[in-house]
């Protein structure tokens, strides 16, 4: 029924009920809040698994100026343990050791350790006299130990990759893995 | 008095709630942008610190899609799109083969032409990326790389955070 003017029930201004709104708006806001995880922001550094070394392919070309990472696992003694706890990690490059015991596990950050900048040093000498027939250059093997946390791994190899060097493969796990 | 009878004739004030309302649904809407409610392949792990992790998508061997995100937890447990998986012995019953899992995946997609140095296997086209916990053993990660190569799988990668950690 239509109102005209002069009716006997006088026109009233509609109001929207924006309570009940608000308060779902608010909780949808207060959930998101809580819900939401921010992701850092990821990085991948290329893992180089070799296509012409492994159980299927022949015998393996051997560059004697290969240069080998090695991140060792000590006990307290300075000796090679098999102890997943209580161990700490050795840098080696060839009989050179490049860190003392516990450099790492003292550090508040250990991926931030000047040993690192050695290990770069001493690849970039390795790279500059490196006098090989291998067509991607000098190459490098990251020999670690089972026990070694990863983070030592991602750090010596972020070290190559900054080194520039490209034939980079990961020594294949100790046999009684 | 004549002031305050004027005063009791006005209008009760109404807030204004427009521009709240505006604010709050700007809000809502930038958390349902960002949020990640549920995101199986990518668990909340601690990844280690590399200052040369490029972004994946700029990587130069192919693109970032289909890649398949294998994460190892800080106790050694390797989990794909929500699911456990470990070829360790200690673990041997528990949990599904990861080779196996990795050696169906991989038939899933094209193989490349044999490396002429081993031409008994041709590379899949398949590509892996490994996100380990900093803290986890590198055995774990050997896991990955293992059953990988052992199935032809060849891009590889490895996970790593671009913050630095002092920051």
């Amino acid at each position: 029924m239509s109102k005209k003017k002069g009716s006997r029930f006088p026109l009233e201004e509609v109001e929207l009920e924006m309570t009940p709104m608000i308060d779902i708006v608010f909780n949808l806001l207060i959930f998101f809040m809580c819900a939401t995880k921010f992701r850092t922001p990821e990085g991948v550094i290329e893992a180089f698994l070799p296509k012409d070394k492994g159980q299927a392919s022949g015998t393996p070309q051997i560059d004697l100026n290969e240069v080998r990472i090695k991140l060792l696992w000590y006990d307290g003694a300075g000796r090679p343990t098999k102890a997943d706890k209580g161990g700490f990690v050795v840098l080696k490059v060839g009989d050179e050791v490049f860190n003392s015991a516990g450099d790492f596990e003292k550090s508040r950050y250990p991926s931030m350790s000047p040993v690192w900048r050695n290990l770069f040093d001493k690849l970039e000498e390795f790279k500059a006299g490196y006098k090989g027939s291998g067509e991607k250059g000098l190459p490098v093997i990251i020999d670690a130990r089972k026990q070694v946390p990863t983070k030592f791994v991602i750090s010596a190899l972020n070290e190559v990759v900054r080194a520039g060097i490209q034939d980079v493969t990961f020594a294949a796990p100790e046999i009684d893995y | 008095m004549a002031k305050d009878s004027r005063v009791e004739q006005e209008p009760e004030p109404k807030p204004d709630l427009t521009p709240m309302i505006d604010i709050v649904f700007n809000l809502i809407i930038f958390f349902m942008i960002v949020s990640e409610l549920s995101n199986l392949t990518v668990e909340q792990l601690q990844l280690a610190y590399a200052s040369e992790a490029q972004d994946p998508k700029k990587m130069k061997t192919g693109s970032s899609d289909k890649v398949l995100q294998v994460n190892v937890l800080p106790d050694g447990l390797i989990k794909i799109r929500g699911a456990g998986y470990s070829d360790d012995p200690k673990m041997k019953g528990a949990y599904p083969s990861l080779k196996e899992f990795i050696e169906i995946e991989a038939a899933g997609y094209d193989r490349e032409e044999p490396d002429p140095s081993n031409p008994n296997l041709a590379p899949s086209k398949m590509r892996v990326n490994i996100r380990a916990d900093k803290e986890t053993q590198f055995k774990n990660v050997q896991q990955v790389f293992d059953a990988c190569q052992k199935n032809g799988v060849y891009k590889t990668s490895l996970a790593a955070t671009k913050d630095a950690p002092n920051k």
